[in-house]
């Protein structure tokens, strides 16, 4: 616990903790404190000004900001007097004169804090003559655009990138009027080192990074949001997810989600809304002369009755995504268990149950070095090498790569090491106090060797394979699916459209194969029947992530008029196979 | 006082080489410092010498040293503060190369006393023959055991390091100096904590600029009482000011602290060119407010100035006579200014932008009613807001010049022509 200490903070007495800040107390206490630079979750650098407070301490008087500022045992503060408010509607007019603020055109207008903060001290003209500075616009990037006119040098993408994805990319370049945003030494953004995590998009407090898709499609009064889990990994980052009338535009971050505390990656907050190319499925199709027709939704569920119902028990397969929420993975099981079949499975293949004791996401911040084993992190749950990387690159942890392939990570790694050289990767643990060990689905006999030889002094986090791994484990889905067996098979594909060639190969060959889908790729070919199901943005429920965490999957538009969710469909069945 | 400290070598030929500085006494003070002397005995002769940093704050020496933890098991830095920016400054340079070993040994002694075993050297982008100084001075002082392992046998160890800077006005103040050795972006960083606490590398850092590190072998050598006894009460010592503008003779002159500025002008620099009358005069560079003929027996000294409404800085003393026209004058300045702002805080990076263009419509004649009040104005929106003291820097002189010439920017805007 920390010492508490006592202040007065315009005339009134309030409490802080011995390394708060003036505005951490300022904050801890219901006091408003104007700020541009400052964002929860960023360092403080103090380059807005506007948090200026009037100090006095030890009988001298000073202004400095609050952000800055350690708040100390009885100091008196005044963070809102008129003339530090005169002093603060200055400065914005400075930052007004500086750029090219023309509110009326800008994507971000009425959701821009320069221009609240304007409206709230009352600006309706600006003392100084306009600079009109020429700036460039960088549209060379694929998700978001860089208009550097709106850019007050805040600097908090800069900081987002450094301290919250650890990637380095954005900084500042120039002096004078040529200070700016650049990304690494001045590279068009597209071109960068940019990993799109996007969280510079998120922390910007005026247009000056703009998302290219939801530009000019809502602002913020206008938009509903809804806290939920993103489904495309098994991290599962806490999203929230921006939609105007039932149309999804913008995927972001929840600061407050536990996992992933505001950070997502390209793979979540870009991808699906940018580059989903697949068909969707709007209403129920069913297979004639080779072709898939549409139909009622009560004749492809007789039909998939029947079929399932009249099949040898033995010939029968069933096959889910390890995507699906808990509570259907439980009804998929229920249903198919209560028919009697055997084979059931994951389309990702089987999942290795883990040990029990894991370590969790936030004990990998104070790992002072990582040991990676068959995993990339550059393109699977990219979120987790953020973390690695703002260890590797904010607090000079190690990082080992213990891998055949050569991973995206390779590149930030200390060493990389065959799996065969894997007690060198124990030789250096030596030199760390806290090392962690992430290992990954292609990881082999080299993780048993590091588990034996790191006992007790790595922790060990697992990086399960698909989203909800755990719902299946807890589900009991997660064992080896015999392909050749199954003569009649249900797939309940989700929106997922990772599936091995192997297996739709295999699939092609059997008798009737009905696929609960929300697209028509890769199935086409291998489907009898396809039900249309909702995609991660229409789902409620809850998954596992990989941690061990339940966590809440809200629905944030409504699907088509035809789709059904994933339980009703598999309520109808067991109701027409009396499972 | 007519005897030359600092200056003593200069005009000995080739004393830039080690061994010609040594047969004219040189390496004495750090033999006396190593051999003689404890580390905290050093600093106290440097606290009782009321040596005053020479970079411009005016911070006392001795005390700063004293500041820096005393664990042996630290690793400590010495930062020699050679980014001398401040434009009308040119003293650093001079002594630099003119005399690299007399600073080199200050800053040995002064690594011994604060127990750093790594010196960075960070010099001025724009200075290549200080850089070459530099370079051959560190060798020669390796060659000769000043430098390296256990020096002079003793367990005190000492690595330098020359670094050149890539001509950022910032870059002086001592954590953006800091940054920039680091490989960051040249920009202040915030205090607390202070770099005797967490410096380069994180590390506690001593930074001492070139002419402060100047003194050190001669308060070791010939006493702190000595040092104290020239200048005034609360500065002392020998100062270098480097005078220029409009005088007959501009250069280097050293004189001892609190010599009143009309000494300094016509006694030493040969008064106004050509004969024509003293309009103006910056006391301590660019960042000093503006003085007046009135104020030439001002004292320049740390404590004498500030009465005045002025600072001393770094002593460099800018003069202007009857044919400057002030507004243009102003403007060079805030046009340095404009352009060196880090662009860190906004009342810096844009005020200066914002004050620049002002004076150039006043300057084009295109000023308007009210504009030299809208100057004032914005010189209290930046000073006191900014993140490290540029920003109060300037306004100084822009703020001042309005103090004393004010009818000359009315006369401009009225009669959009100059009045000289």
């Amino acid at each position: 616990m920390a010492e508490e200490i006592t202040l007065t903070i315009d005339g009134k007495e309030v409490k802080g903790e011995r390394g708060d800040t003036i505005l951490q107390v300022c904050q801890k206490n219901g006091i408003d404190v104007p700020t541009l630079c400052h964002f929860e979750g960023l360092s403080d650098i103090g380059s807005c000004r506007l948090c200026i407070a009037e100090i006095e301490e030890r009988g001298r008087t000073r202004i400095d900001t609050s952000c800055t500022t350690p708040a100390v045992e009885g100091m008196v503060v005044q963070v809102s007097t008129k003339q530090l408010n005169e002093m603060r509607r200055a400065i914005l007019e400075l930052l007004f004169s500086e750029g090219n603020h023309y509110c009326m055109y800008c994507v971000a207008s009425g959701d821009c804090e320069l221009q609240d903060m304007a409206y709230r001290f009352g600006i309706d003209y600006i003392r100084w003559p306009l600079l009109y500075p020429e700036r460039h616009i960088d549209a060379s990037h694929k998700y978001v655009v860089m208009d550097p006119n709106r850019c007050i040098l805040c600097r908090r993408c800069v900081r987002a990138c450094a301290e919250l994805v650890g990637n380095h990319t954005l900084g500042v370049g120039g002096r004078d009027s040529e200070a700016e945003i650049i990304a690494d030494l001045k590279l068009p953004w597209g071109e960068s080192s940019c990993v799109n995590a996007g969280a510079c998009l998120q922390v910007c407090p005026t247009g000056a990074i703009l998302d290219r898709r939801s530009a000019y499609k809502g602002k913020k009064d206008q938009v509903e949001r809804v806290k939920s889990t993103c489904l495309f990994c098994s991290v599962g980052c806490g999203t929230e997810l921006v939609s105007r009338d039932n149309y999804l535009i913008r995927v972001e971050g929840d600061w407050e989600a536990e996992p992933n505390k505001g950070i997502l990656c390209a793979a979540g907050r870009f991808e699906p809304l940018y580059d989903e190319e697949r068909t969707r499925v709007l209403r129920p199709l069913v297979k004639r002369d080779g072709r898939l027709e549409e139909t009622t939704w009560d004749e492809a569920l007789d039909l998939v009755a029947e079929k399932l119902g009249d099949s040898d028990k033995n010939a029968l397969g069933a096959l889910t995504s390890a995507r699906a929420t808990n509570e259907t993975l439980e009804l998929f099981a229920k249903l198919f268990r209560g028919i009697g079949v055997e084979n059931i499975g994951c389309l990702e293949g089987p999942i290795a149950e883990p040990p029990e004791k894991e370590i969790n996401l936030a004990e990998l911040d104070e790992a002072d070095m990582f040991i990676v084993v068959g995993e990339d992190l550059a393109e699977d749950h990219q979120v987790v090498g953020f973390f690695v990387k703002r260890g590797v690159n904010n607090r000079g942890a190690r990082l080992v790569i213990v891998d055949d392939k050569e991973t995206g990570f390779v590149p930030l790694a200390y060493r990389w090491l065959k799996p065969d050289e894997v007690e060198e990767a124990v030789r250096l643990c030596d030199a760390a106090a806290r090392p962690a060990v992430i290992y990954g689905a292609r990881a082999g006999e080299e993780l048993a060797v590091l588990r034996k030889e790191l006992a007790g002094k790595a922790g060990f986090f697992w990086m399960a394979p698909a989203t909800n791994s755990r719902g299946a484990l807890a589900a009991g889905l997660n064992g080896a699916f015999n392909a050749e067996a199954a003569q009649n098979v249900y797939v309940l594909a989700c929106d997922d459209g990772k599936v091995g060639d192997e297996l739709l190969a295999r699939l092609k060959k059997a008798n009737f194969v009905a696929v609960q889908s929300s697209y028509v790729e890769p199935w086409a070919e291998v489907a009898d029947v396809v039900l249309p199901t909702v995609i991660w943005a229409e789902k409620e429920g809850t998954i596992t992530n990989l941690e061990g965490r339940t966590l809440k999957v809200a629905k944030a538009v409504e699907p088509p008029a035809a789709v059904k969710g994933e339980a009703e469909v598999l309520k109808a069945l067991i109701g027409r196979l009396g499972s | 006082m007519l005897e030359k400290v600092l200056l003593k070598n200069v005009g000995v030929r080739y004393v830039e080489r080690i061994g010609v500085y040594i047969a004219h006494g040189g390496y004495q003070a750090v033999r006396k410092a190593l051999l003689e002397l404890e580390p905290q005995e050093v600093i106290e002769m440097v606290k009782k010498s009321g040596l005053r940093g020479r970079g411009g704050a005016g911070f006392p020496t001795g005390l700063k040293w004293d500041f820096m933890p005393k664990d042996p098991n630290l690793t400590k830095y010495l930062c020699i503060n050679f980014d001398e920016g401040e434009t009308g400054t040119f003293k650093d340079r001079y002594l630099v190369e003119e005399d690299p070993h007399q600073v080199l040994e200050g800053a040995i002694i002064a690594a011994y006393a604060v127990g750093a075993s790594k010196a960075y050297i960070y010099t001025r982008g724009e200075f290549p023959l200080g850089l070459k100084r530099w370079i051959k001075a560190v060798a020669e002082a390796y060659g000769r055991g000043f430098l390296g392992e256990n020096i002079l046998g003793t367990d005190f160890s000492l690595d330098v390091y020359v670094h050149s800077g890539a001509g950022a006005y910032i870059c002086g103040e001592e954590t953006a100096l800091m940054n920039s050795l680091e490989g960051k972006r040249g920009e202040p960083r915030i205090k607390p904590p202070f770099p005797t606490q967490v410096g380069l590398f994180g590390q506690p850092t001593i930074i001492n600029n070139v002419e402060t590190l100047a003194c050190v072998p001669h308060i070791i050598l010939r006493g702190p009482e000595w040092f104290a006894s020239i200048g005034t009460e609360e500065s002392t010592g020998p100062k270098l000011f480097s005078v220029s503008g409009h005088v007959e003779k501009p250069g280097n002159y050293e004189l001892p602290m609190g010599t009143p500025l009309r000494e300094i002008i016509y006694g030493h620099a040969g008064g106004i060119k050509d004969g024509r009358k003293l309009k103006a005069i910056l006391p301590g560079g660019v960042s000093t407010p503006m003085l007046t003929p009135e104020h030439l027996d001002v004292p320049m000294a740390f404590e004498t100035l500030p009465k005045v409404g002025s600072m001393l800085g770094t002593g460099a003393v800018i003069v202007m006579d009857e044919s400057t026209c002030i507004v243009n004058a102003v403007l060079h300045m805030a046009r340095f200014f404009a352009h060196e702002s880090c662009s860190k805080c906004v009342p810096c990076r844009v005020g200066t932008h914002v004050m620049t263009k002002i004076l150039q419509r006043i300057e084009n004649g295109e000023g308007r009613e009210g504009d030299v009040d809208q100057l004032l104005d914005l010189c209290n929106s930046i000073r006191g807001k900014t993140f490290c003291p540029m920003g109060d820097a300037t306004t100084n002189p822009l703020a001042s010049s309005i103090q004393y010439f004010r009818e000359e920017y009315e006369y401009h805007i009225r009669e959009k022509r100059c009045m000289v």
